[in-house]
């Protein structure tokens, strides 16, 4: 190979500087701890090798914070998808009010979490929240839950927050990949005798695996950093009904101080976001090449 | 008229959909004008002295989204025009990186802070932000770079350019489109980050806008209307930013889905 510039190290070192210092050595630290007793603040560390592991997989707690990520990630991402692609097929034609309403709907995603959380609590509120007084004077107070207080419900009411961040993302992408479709392609579908039904779920939908493919490699990632909105709603409660592998891991580092343990949870989570990158990496390889 | 009445019908369904999506907006806004009016802005201004926390974010957000431009510009033409050892290697490296949850390494990112004796400075937060923040910012920069002929610089060497005469001269006024796009992704993710704010900044003179609202959160019982004014301030930037370069909000935040 003729002239390697060496001198190309000069304009990645400031980034790579950064990755070192505060990716890289985070990551590396963590392992280590994961394999002390330690409460992050003592001097002293004990080493105790698979201990804080062994620990953690006997925890029930632990495991229902993965149970509930994976039902709050198949949710989510499941919800968003078919609600983002309706939405962008109906309003698929230029037109200035679908403009508004797409507008809207995005609007959400770019809110700051701490907002959105305290808008919820008080929308929510069991008493005076405008959800359920709505539903009271539209005599459903059967249906007037407390939905955050409800271990069986708050899951979902979280899942149904985070959809309303969520949506306008997932329908701007669809957006931008069926303008990339062309419309002779639902015409051609339609003169070939297909119905409006099937010319959206057996035509168009297939065409968008792309679409499909980066949005849950994308959703799954957030479900997995997911932590504001869990900490500020429902702290992972009632009963760790809403618990997470994010709140988990931050109960035991700044809430009991065992952050030895929690470096192990904090290991778990890196192993699954390095998995999906992992994932996306082959996949979008194989398909560009 | 069967037609017609069955497309009303879908717009009908359609407007309740948009009208179920902006009842949390609208609640926020009307609750933030409830009883006071005008008067819960200037209280939560003034009592809450919300502008000081302002300055604080407005500070850092501007910091972070400067040092990630200047990292991560300069990488990506590297990456994208250049040819040297490991270059892929390193690469490869920090894609992994852009995945990693901040919760994930908070308590070695504690440990760094204390060591440099950062907390309640900005430096506590510019810095971190900036390492997970610029990961993205250079893939996108990349992408956008390798799409640059790179005939551009073989003419400029040939005209006795040097290579960083020629990035800076002929590629980097070229990137304006995705510097916007890193800026705009920047600029959300350090204006509406929580977690670290809540650990590194305890001071009150030095916390974010972020992590107020929990200081006040006595007032969430006595005075709903006033913390609801101060969430609009504290959203008002993001708004009117979303309001003048939609374009690039949009682009900046699904440019890594739509591409890829």
């Amino acid at each position: 190979m003729r002239n390697r510039q060496y001198s190309a190290y000069l304009y990645i070192a400031p980034i790579m500087a950064f990755f070192i210092v505060f990716l890289l050595y985070p990551l590396l630290y963590t392992l280590r701890i994961s394999l002390f007793d330690w409460n992050g603040i003592d001097k002293t560390m004990k080493y105790i090798g698979l201990d804080n592991y062994n620990e953690m997989f006997k925890d029930p707690v632990f495991w229902q914070s993965m149970r509930n990520f994976a039902i709050f990630a198949i949710l989510v991402v499941g919800i968003q998808m078919v609600l983002g692609f309706l939405l962008a097929y109906v309003m698929r034609r230029p037109n200035r009010l679908f403009t508004a309403y797409k507008t809207m709907i995005f609007i959400p995603v770019i809110l700051t979490p701490v907002v959105v959380s305290y808008v919820f609590t008080n929308l929510l509120a069991y008493n005076d929240g405008l959800i359920n007084e709505s539903l009271r004077s539209i005599g459903l107070g059967s249906l007037a839950f407390s939905w955050m207080g409800n271990p069986h419900i708050a899951l979902y009411t979280i899942v149904g927050v985070t959809v309303w961040m969520g949506t306008g993302f997932s329908m701007s992408v669809y957006v931008s990949s069926l303008t990339s479709l062309s419309n002779e392609v639902i015409e051609a579908s339609r003169i070939d005798g297909a119905t409006k039904w099937q010319t959206m779920t057996r035509v168009v939908w297939p065409m968008l695996r792309d679409a499909h493919y980066s949005l849950t490699i994308i959703g799954a990632i957030s479900a997995l950093k997911i932590f504001d909105i869990i900490y500020l709603l429902t702290r992972g409660g009632p009963v760790h009904s809403t618990e997470m592998p994010s709140t988990y891991m931050f109960n035991k580092a700044f809430g009991t101080y065992e952050q030895g343990f929690a470096s192990a949870t904090a290991t778990v989570i890196i192993v699954f976001a390095m998995a999906i990158t992992i994932i996306q990496l082959r996949v979008s390889r194989n398909s560009s090449s | 008229m069967r037609i017609r009445s069955v497309e009303w019908f879908r717009h009908l369904i359609l407007f309740a959909i948009v009208g179920l999506f902006c009842i949390p907006i609208i609640e926020l806004i009307r609750t933030s004008f409830a009883r006071g009016g005008l008067q819960n802005y200037v209280d939560a201004l003034t009592k809450i002295d919300l502008l000081r926390n302002l300055l604080n974010s407005t500070i850092v957000t501007g910091c972070t989204v400067l040092l990630v431009l200047l990292i991560t510009l300069p990488a990506a033409f590297a990456f994208s025009k250049m040819r040297f050892p490991l270059k892929n290697v390193l690469f490869l490296l920090i894609l992994l990186a852009l995945m990693i949850p901040g919760i994930a390494i908070a308590v070695p990112v504690v440990q760094i802070i204390r060591l440099f004796d950062w907390f309640n400075r900005y430096g506590a937060l510019i810095f971190p932000y900036t390492a997970l923040l610029a990961p993205f910012g250079l893939v996108l920069a990349k992408g956008f770079m390798d799409q640059l002929p790179k005939e551009m610089q073989e003419a400029s060497l040939v005209d006795g350019c040097s290579v960083f005469q020629s990035f800076v001269r002929i590629y980097l006024p070229l990137t304006k489109p995705i510097a916007m796009i890193v800026t705009v992704f920047t600029f959300l993710g350090s204006w509406n980050e929580f977690l670290f704010a809540m650990l590194f900044m305890r001071k009150a003179t030095m916390q974010m806008v972020t992590t107020i609202p929990i200081k006040f959160q006595v007032d969430f019982v006595t005075n709903l209307p006033g913390l609801f004014a101060a969430l609009v301030i504290i959203q008002l930037p993001i708004l009117i930013l979303y309001i003048l370069f939609q374009k690039y909000f949009k682009e900046g935040l699904t440019a890594g889905a739509v591409k890829s």
